[in-house]
Parts: structure tokens; C-alpha cells; sequence
């Protein structure tokens, strides 16, 4: 029995300093700063801006956006991306209805955090989620599964893309997405500001500090979502955009209920409609510069 | 608790050293214990059902002990009998109450009686269908005076709720179990190591192969509608290794664990996959369940030996009950039916003598190949009634497994195919081992890296929200 546990301790040991030595690396090539080239501009965000904005409409856009993007991580993300490049002038954040409500905070408590994790794993030190409630045997797993198997050289895992989208008629549960970006137990869900409202501000500061422009950006949604979007969270919306446009923030967003785009879901642009929309955001934004 | 989930990496060991440490001191407190923890792995997904599983195994404990007791045969069977309709009934209440309530219904319905009748709302205990079966073995095999009534009911309570075994098997003869918790258990090295295996084995079975192909499974059969014949087929493949990853390597698991104890459970599954025709299928697949439907239903009702329709009915009876077993839905009833279908003819085919399984052997010739994969054709066709919600969706899922039309290339659906291959082989080149290791490096450390190779594999590839499917029957 001794010879068995003590060989079983031995190899505990050797899985152990296996995986150890990957984290060490792994966290060792995180801790600097992220060197983009060709970066002016840099679109960040959730789903919505990942499918939205096509960075082949200007020289130096770059769409690091990803689905399920809380602002904490686009907050950390932008760090990294800021304190690296220099040239970045310009950053385009998503901000929609939904980036108000407490969508994210939910999130962090299901089994769709998982992909929150697993993206953003290179960023989200447990020490990140202080004061917040997370699921955190997800998170620990997502911890050993990107960061202790292998060193990912070179990997950014957090920086997403644009991603090429077909259109599509729209079918399917309206209800379930309103549902689950602005309701819980058939009652509103609560503004977001001890998660994402928190780190929106923070974004904001941290652009101030480099000096960097910020526009926030609502993606168009189809004009049957839009209509079904809360009271209480448009008059939000406005009052958050009213504030920040007021501290030199810019704001874009296409009109509602304009059926010019195509739309790969209720809330998601296809590629055909970001090819309608990011020149419409380009002109926007070379027209204030 | 899941075998795969943290807790019970920091349950296990805790039982296991304090299981040595009880085993070596008294057997009567290190059994008092085992039940204690199994108690405690169960009441942790719904203590509630603790009372039940404790009222049954008092039951067949008081049953045995009288039926030990009695000398007239009429007492006896009257008392079997009272096992049979409780566990019977326990079961049919749980699992089938509502399933006969909505069939009466819409039967009611069709024939213009409209009624109002709404279903209870039941939940289903874990692993109620594995333990029921376990006590009824018991009862049934002290009728039949094959083995003597446990007098310890500590010893009876702590067979029937055996943690590793308890949720999804495999279901347990008392002859084999219920004896190794009245003497000490015996713990070597070879036996701990060979234990560590197999559940590092069940672990990627489970994590690695199981869980993945659920993604590809599930995606169509949700979509079946919209996909080619070639990615139905695939997705029926997909799912037979599911089930198949799902269910053995639970078992391979609970058999690891088992063994660190010192028990020994039964085999479960012998690659059932590399049968060459469905009668081995099923010499080779849940050999516990089989085998009970064949010492407990098959020969009472007479077997083989009232000529071959008689024959025919006991194995479509067999084959339907334990269809029904798993679920109470048509598809599983269907399942069984079509495996009574295809296992008949052998009945008529079947030579003297042939009736033992078979090694799967490494020559193989082509025709044999041949036979193989003919036979898991088969099977992964009868997995769609397995898998599908309803007998349409599964008739639906059929047909268009047979349609022929223009293809369309969906690179989702290969993904995973290399890494399910490799299994496959390995499988195969490992199929004289009890369970997959049979090549293994002589080396020390080339044998740990293959080891850790394997961790790695089932960390990267681990959910957190897969359960067992057998823990549903």
C-alpha cells in the first residue's frame, strides 16, 4: 500500500510540475504588453461588433472584437493594447441595449460562461472577478484547459475577428433572445453597474489616459427587436450615452427601425450588413476627425 | 456526484484511506462505513431519495431473511412475489406512471373520448433501475436457494447502495458482490495500478470520446432536416460512440474505483463494437443487464428449450422489456423490437455449440471485416430510435440517412473523425485486454508520459456539464 501511494504521490508530482511549468510560460508570455502592426484603429466588443464591423473597409482597422465579450475583458484587452501601440488613435467599442443589463453578470453564473473563460483566460487572473460571483469550477477549468497544457506561443486567444456571416430571413424565438438579454424569473433583469457598467466606465478612463478617441457603437437590430427592447433600458441607454457624450465620448449608431441591412439573426448583422454598415461608421467617424 | 467532477477527486481519496485504514481494524465498522459514503455520494444529488432506497433494501433484506426462514414453498413464493410488485411497482411508478397516463389519454382521444387527465409530476431517482434490478436478483436467487440470505443487514444495505456500481451499474449478482463484504479486502500494488488504469481509461472514454461526439450527435439530430445523408449517418455514428464511450467508460470507471477497494465487479462491456453479428452485440454490450433479462425473464419463461416459437416469443419478449427498461418512450420499445428483429434469425442459424462468445481475433479476414461492419450498421440504425425524441423523428431521421441528393460539404461534421479513428484503432489493437491498455511501454517514464499524455487529453477536453446518460434509466 505505501509503495502504491507514494508512487501515486510521485505521479501526481510529475502531472503537477508538468502543468505548472506550462502556466508559468504561459503566464510569463501574458504579462507584456501585445504589439499590433498596422493598427489605428481597433473595434472591440461582443458579438455584435465581431459580425458588425468589417475592418477591410479602412487601412489600419482592426476588428479584435469576440462573442461574449463582457467589458471586463475588453477592458483588460485594451490595456494590453493600448500601453503596446502607440499609433492606435481611435477605439470603437460596442455598446448596445443589452451591454446595460445584468446579461454578463448572468452569464458568469451558467455554463455560457465557459466561452467567456476559455476566450479571455489569458487575461482573467481569478483576482479579476474580486467582489464579483462567478461560476468558478468553469473558470478552473478553462484555467487548466488554455493555460497548463501546452504553451501557446504566439497565441492570443482574447483577440477575436471579424467574422464572415451569411444573411439570413429572420425565424426563430424572438422572445428567447429579449428573454435573455434584459429579463430573469420574468422580471427585469437589473442594470449592470457593479460589472459592466463599472468597466465601461473604466474603458472610458483608461482612453482618456492615452489619449485615445472612443466611440461607442450600436450595431443595427432588426426592427422587430428593437421595438420589443424594454422601456426602462432605452431610456438608459440614452441617459448613459447623454453623459458620455458629454465628457468627449463619441456615439454612433444607425437609425432604428431602418430596414437597409441584412441581418444574420434578430440582433446580428450578416456580412452583407456590415458591408452597408462600417462604411456608414467610417464616414461618421472621418467626418468628426 | 460526478465520477468526473472535482468533488469527487477530493471525495475519493478521503474514502480510500479511511477504507484502508477501517479495513485492517474491523470489517463490521469499515462496511458501516462504505455505506455511509455511498449514502452520502447518492443523498448529494437528492438526499430524498435516500429513504427510498434505504425502505427497498430493508424490504429485500426482511424478504430474504423469511424466505431463508420458511420451509413451505407457498410462504416463499408469496413473499417473492411481494419483491417483485414493490420493486416492480416503485419502478413502474416512477418511470412509466405517466408514460401510460398520456398513452390512455391520447388512446382515449383517438377513439372520440376526450378526457381531461393531466400526468403527475414525478421525478425520477437516480439509478432507481439499476438498484431495483440489484435487490430483485437477490430475492429471486435466495428463492431459487442459489445463494444463502445475508443475515448482516449492514452487509445487504452496503451491496445494494455500493457507490461506485450504485447509479448505472453494472447491476451486481449478489453470488459475486454481496460475499466480498464479508471478509477484508486485499490491496497489492499490481491490483492499485491496474485499478488506476482502467479509470484513467473510463475517464477518456468518457471525457474525450463521449462527451465530444454528444456535440456532433446532438447537432444532428437537431437539425436532421436540413442535413445530407452522409452527416445523418455520421451523425448515427457519432452516437453510437456516445453511448458507447458513455456507458462503458462509466463502467470501467466504477470497476477502477471497485478494484482500488478491493472489490471485484462484473464485465460490462467486451468491445461490442467488433461483434460480427447482433446475437454477439449482445454477449458483448451491458453483459449485466443481459445477462440479468436472461437468468430472470428469458429462461423462466422457458429459454430455448419449448421449440423455436416459443423461442422467437421469449426473445421478442426479452428484447421489448428490456427496450422498455430504459425509458418509458416508444423509441426504446421500438429499439428493443428491432433488435429482437435482427436477432432472431440467428435463433434459426444458430449451430450447436457456437453459442459461447467468441475471441475477437486479431487475424481477421476480409469477410469478417465485412461481418463487422455490417453489424455496426446495424446498430447505429437502431441507436436512431435509441436517440431520437419520437418514432417519427426517428423514421424521419432514417430516411434521410437513405436520400440521395446533391452533397454539401459542412467540415464541422469531420472535426472530430481523426481522433475517433485513432480510438477505434486502439480499440482494436488493445481488444485481448480486459479494457485498453494492453500495449503499454515497459519503460517507466515512456509509460508515464502515455499517461500524462491521457490527463491531458481528458483535461482539455473536459465539460462541466455532462452527465452520464445512463443515470436517465
Amino acid at each position: 500500500m505505501k509503495e502504491f501511494i507514494l508512487s501515486v504521490f510521485k505521479f501526481i508530482l510529475f502531472v503537477g510540475l508538468y502543468l505548472l511549468t506550462n502556466m508559468g510560460v504561459n503566464t510569463y508570455l501574458n504579462t507584456n504588453s501585445l504589439k499590433v502592426n498596422n493598427c489605428k484603429i481597433i473595434v472591440i466588443g461582443d458579438s455584435h461588433l465581431m459580425t458588425g464591423v468589417n475592418p477591410n473597409f479602412a487601412d489600419g482597422l482592426k476588428n479584435y472584437a469576440q462573442s461574449s465579450e463582457p467589458y471586463l475583458a475588453s477592458y483588460l484587452k485594451l490595456q494590453k493594447l493600448l500601453s503596446g501601440n502607440s499609433e492606435i488613435s481611435r477605439v470603437l467599442l460596442g455598446f448596445g441595449y443589452h451591454n446595460l443589463s445584468a446579461y454578463y453578470d448572468e452569464k458568469l453564473l451558467t455554463n455560457e460562461s465557459s466561452a467567456i473563460f476559455n476566450n479571455n483566460i489569458q487575461l482573467l487572473s481569478a483576482n479579476a472577478f474580486k467582489g464579483l460571483d462567478y461560476d468558478k469550477e468553469r473558470y478552473l477549468n478553462s484555467y487548466l484547459k488554455k493555460q497548463c497544457i501546452y504553451p501557446q506561443w504566439g497565441k492570443k486567444l482574447y483577440l477575436g475577428e471579424f467574422k464572415i456571416t451569411k444573411s439570413q430571413k429572420l425565424k426563430g424565438d424572438l422572445n428567447q433572445t429579449i428573454f435573455k438579454h434584459f429579463y430573469k424569473d420574468k422580471s427585469l433583469l437589473k442594470f449592470s453597474d457593479s460589472f459592466n457598467l463599472y468597466y465601461l466606465e473604466k474603458i472610458v478612463n483608461l482612453c482618456s489616459e492615452y489619449n485615445v478617441k472612443l466611440t461607442l457603437v450600436r450595431t443595427p437590430t432588426s426592427s422587430e427587436y428593437s421595438r420589443k427592447v424594454p422601456r426602462l433600458y432605452r431610456d438608459k441607454y440614452l441617459e448613459v450615452c447623454k453623459a458620455y457624450i458629454a465628457q468627449g465620448v463619441g456615439v454612433f449608431h444607425a437609425r432604428e427601425n431602418d430596414d437597409i441591412f441584412y441581418y444574420k439573426d434578430y440582433t446580428h448583422l450578416s456580412t452583407e450588413g456590415a458591408d452597408i454598415f462600417t462604411p456608414l461608421l467610417i464616414n461618421q467617424i472621418n467626418s468628426i476627425e | 456526484m460526478l465520477f468526473q467532477s472535482f468533488e469527487f477527486l477530493i471525495f475519493f481519496p478521503i474514502i480510500f484511506i479511511l477504507f484502508w485504514a477501517l479495513n485492517s481494524w474491523n470489517l463490521r465498522a469499515r462496511n458501516l462505513f462504505l455505506l455511509a459514503a455511498s449514502y452520502f455520494f447518492y443523498g448529494y444529488w437528492d438526499y430524498r431519495f435516500l429513504a427510498l432506497i434505504l425502505f427497498s433494501s430493508l424490504l429485500d433484506y426482511t424478504i430474504g431473511i423469511s424466505i431463508g426462514k420458511t420451509i413451505k414453498e407457498g410462504v416463499k413464493k408469496r413473499l417473492l412475489a411481494l419483491s417483485v410488485i414493490f420493486n416492480i411497482g416503485i419502478l413502474a411508478y416512477c418511470k412509466y406512471l405517466n408514460f401510460f397516463i398520456e398513452n390512455f389519454v391520447t388512446l382515449l382521444a383517438d377513439i372520440g373520448m376526450d378526457q381531461d387527465i393531466s400526468t403527475l409530476k414525478i421525478i425520477l431517482p437516480v439509478g432507481i433501475s439499476f438498484y431495483t434490478f440489484q435487490t430483485l436478483s437477490y430475492t429471486i436467487d435466495v428463492y431459487r436457494k442459489n445463494i444463502e440470505p445475508e443475515e448482516n443487514v449492514i452487509t445487504f444495505l452496503t451491496f445494494v447502495s455500493f457507490f461506485p456500481q450504485l447509479v448505472a451499474g453494472p447491476i451486481e449478482r449478489a453470488s459475486n458482490l454481496l460475499g466480498q463484504f464479508c471478509k477484508k479486502s486485499e490491496f497489492t500494488y499490481e491490483r492499485g495500478t491496474e485499478a488506476l488504469r482502467q479509470i484513467l481509461y473510463g475517464l477518456f472514454k468518457k471525457i474525450v470520446i463521449a462527451d465530444q461526439c454528444a456535440i456532433y450527435a446532438n447537432q444532428a439530430f437537431a437539425n436532421h432536416d436540413n442535413l445530407s445523408a452522409l452527416y445523418l449517418i455520421l451523425g448515427a455514428v457519432f452516437f453510437a460512440f456516445q453511448i458507447y464511450g458513455d456507458f462503458s467508460g462509466y463502467s470501467d470507471i466504477a470497476r477502477g474505483i471497485s478494484r482500488l477497494l478491493g472489490f471485484d465487479l462484473m464485465v460490462n462491456f467486451k468491445f461490442p463494437y467488433f461483434s460480427k453479428d447482433i446475437g454477439e452485440f449482445w454477449r458483448r454490450w451491458h453483459i449485466s443487464l443481459s445477462t440479468w433479462f436472461r437468468d430472470y425473464v428469458y429462461i423462466p419463461l422457458g429459454g430455448s428449450r419449448g421449440g423455436q416459437w416459443k423461442t422467437i416469443r421469449n426473445v421478442l419478449i426479452i428484447f421489448i422489456v428490456s427496450g422498455f427498461w430504459h425509458g418509458a418512450n416508444w423509441t426504446f420499445l421500438a429499439w428493443g423490437a428491432i433488435h429482437a428483429m435482427l436477432f432472431i434469425p440467428s435463433i434459426f442459424l444458430r449451430k450447436k455449440g457456437k453459442q459461447s462468445l467468441p475471441d475477437v481475433d486479431n487475424k481477421v479476414t476480409l469477410i469478417d471485416l465485412g461481418k463487422i461492419f455490417y453489424t455496426f450498421s446495424l446498430v447505429c440504425i437502431t441507436w436512431v430510435f435509441f436517440r431520437a425524441d419520437s418514432i417519427s423523428h426517428a423514421c424521419s431521421y432514417i430516411a434521410g440517412m437513405f436520400k440521395v441528393e446533391s452533397f454539401q460539404f459542412n467540415g464541422f461534421y469531420f472535426k472530430f473523425l481523426p481522433i475517433l479513428t485513432l480510438f477505434v484503432l486502439w480499440e482494436w489493437f488493445n481488444k485481448h485486454s480486459e479494457f485498453g491498455w494492453y500495449y503499454l511501454p515497459k519503460n517507466k517514464v515512456a509509460r508515464w508520459i502515455v499517461y500524462l499524455s491521457v490527463v491531458c487529453t481528458i483535461v482539455y477536453f473536459r465539460r462541466d456539464d455532462n452527465e452520464f446518460i445512463y443515470f436517465q434509466f
